[in-house]
């Protein structure tokens, strides 16, 4: 039987391991092929400044291209191990972890979603939601990191889009 | 956020408009009447893309179209009355997301200001809730939230406003409020047409006096004060554009160019072509 409450999701990146985890756990790297603006917090409510890591238990305010500021996703940072492990709460407090190894000459980005809630109405939301916007995001790292072509549709006038 | 029809009309005591842990949104396109007997129903905000709808709430009647929005509180009973070949929009917030109990009282009616962005966060909920765009549901939750949160925000300025009425029944408070603030919503809508005391006090049902003296205990200022306040503030937005400043003057209700410069001055400091070489 299927199970609905997580996701896993890879993709394999011609990159390293510290190019790969400074785009997850950044400021800058995070707005290079996710998201427009990033805002974090440390644990005492300061701002985190470029280029210092993010540290566990950070704050976040996420802004993505092609929305207003009225659409923002606020969440915390459960672990930053600053070598490979980065994971967040996502989409009303799921946690998110990325782990970054090798593989076959390759660096793998691996990007599990779990703690799904799987009634009928959340399962669409949450499993095939979320799912498919990170399988466009992490294939846009994946363009970004590889050969600079950042993939996001950034007209506020065009919406109904993958790339939005 | 997933896009729902309307619920069965044929059930009387349908609880399905109301939610615990998701924001609802019903969108439908109806090609009959469609009718709902008194039923309570969520904290919410009701408005059409198409057509109209006739929703009655503790012996209150509103029509709602695409120019309003209505907005209605957790367990209010309500009766809803909408023609065939519309398309009403109704958000209905998860109560547990609500921070006031989802007691929307004082903003439970009909508002016209177009301006307030809760229109065009509507549209964009539904333009989301049927889009391919990356995280939609996602996207779409967000911007209820938001929405939901600049409600509780205009809830607490009610709140604060309402408490400040020489009046001690909750319900007599609630009523008044209502009333004041609908001709303060006018005012914000209509600045450019000529205004009197006795229009509003019509539009608020009160007499003059009455009218003036409430609205000076909630809002902290006269109506006409409210009224020059919202055009100088028009004005301003408008003297950034090329607009000529005849022009302008006119266009937020002043006839007369130097009244319209004297009190431009007196509340920004410059004259309009000072303030505008200042920008």
């Amino acid at each position: 039987m299927s199970d609905f409450s997580k996701f896993r999701l890879r993709v394999n990146i011609n990159s390293t391991i510290e190019t790969v985890y400074k785009a997850w756990a950044t400021r800058k790297g995070l707005e290079s092929w996710f998201l427009r603006k990033a805002l974090f917090k440390d644990s005492s409510g300061k701002t985190v400044p470029d280029p210092d890591f993010i540290t566990s238990d950070a704050t976040y305010e996420w802004y993505w291209f092609g929305y207003s500021d009225e659409v923002v996703e606020k969440g915390t940072v459960l672990k930053a191990n600053n070598r490979n492990e980065f994971s967040f709460t996502f989409s009303l407090g799921c946690p998110v972890r990325i782990s970054i190894f090798e593989e076959k000459d390759e660096v793998i980005c691996e990007l599990v979603e779990s703690d799904l809630p799987t009634d009928e109405e959340n399962l669409v939301r949450h499993y095939v939601g979320d799912s498919r916007g990170w399988i466009f995001y992490l294939t846009n790292l994946k363009s970004v990191l590889e050969g600079g072509l950042d993939l996001r549709n950034k007209r506020e006038d065009i919406k109904d889009v993958i790339t939005a | 956020m997933v896009l729902r029809d309307l619920p069965n009309s044929s059930s009387t005591r349908n609880k399905s408009f109301s939610s615990e842990v998701e924001h609802k949104l019903f969108v439908q396109d109806l090609h009959t009447n469609y009718n709902l007997d008194t039923i309570p129903i969520g904290t919410g905000i009701i408005s059409f893309l198409r057509g109209s709808g006739k929703f009655t709430i503790n012996y209150s009647e509103y029509l709602v179209d695409p120019s309003n929005y209505l907005v209605v509180s957790s367990g209010s009973p309500i009766s809803i009355s909408i023609e065939k070949s519309s398309t009403p929009i109704m958000l209905f917030f998860a109560k547990n997301r609500i921070n006031s109990q989802g007691n929307f009282s004082l903003l439970e009616q009909n508002h016209i200001d177009h301006n307030d962005g809760v229109l065009n966060s509507l549209s964009s909920i539904y333009s989301l809730s049927t889009s391919c765009a990356s995280f939609q549901a996602l996207k779409a939750d967000l911007l209820c939230q938001n929405l939901l949160e600049r409600f509780e925000m205009k809830l607490d300025l009610a709140e604060k406003e309402a408490g400040s009425l020489p009046l001690k029944k909750r319900s007599s408070i609630i009523d008044v409020y209502k009333r004041l603030d609908h001709a303060r919503e006018w005012i914000r809508v209509n600045y450019s047409e000529p205004i009197t005391l006795e229009f509003l006090a019509i539009r608020a049902a009160m007499n003059p006096k009455h009218f003036l003296r409430m609205f000076k205990h909630a809002f902290s200022i006269t109506p006409r004060q409210y009224i020059i306040q919202v055009r100088l503030e028009k004005a301003r937005d408008l003297l950034k554009s090329s607009e000529n400043v005849t022009a302008i003057s006119r266009s937020v209700g002043y006839e007369s160019l130097s009244s319209f410069s004297l009190l431009f001055k007196q509340r920004f400091g410059h004259n309009p072509t000072d303030f505008r070489k200042e920008i």
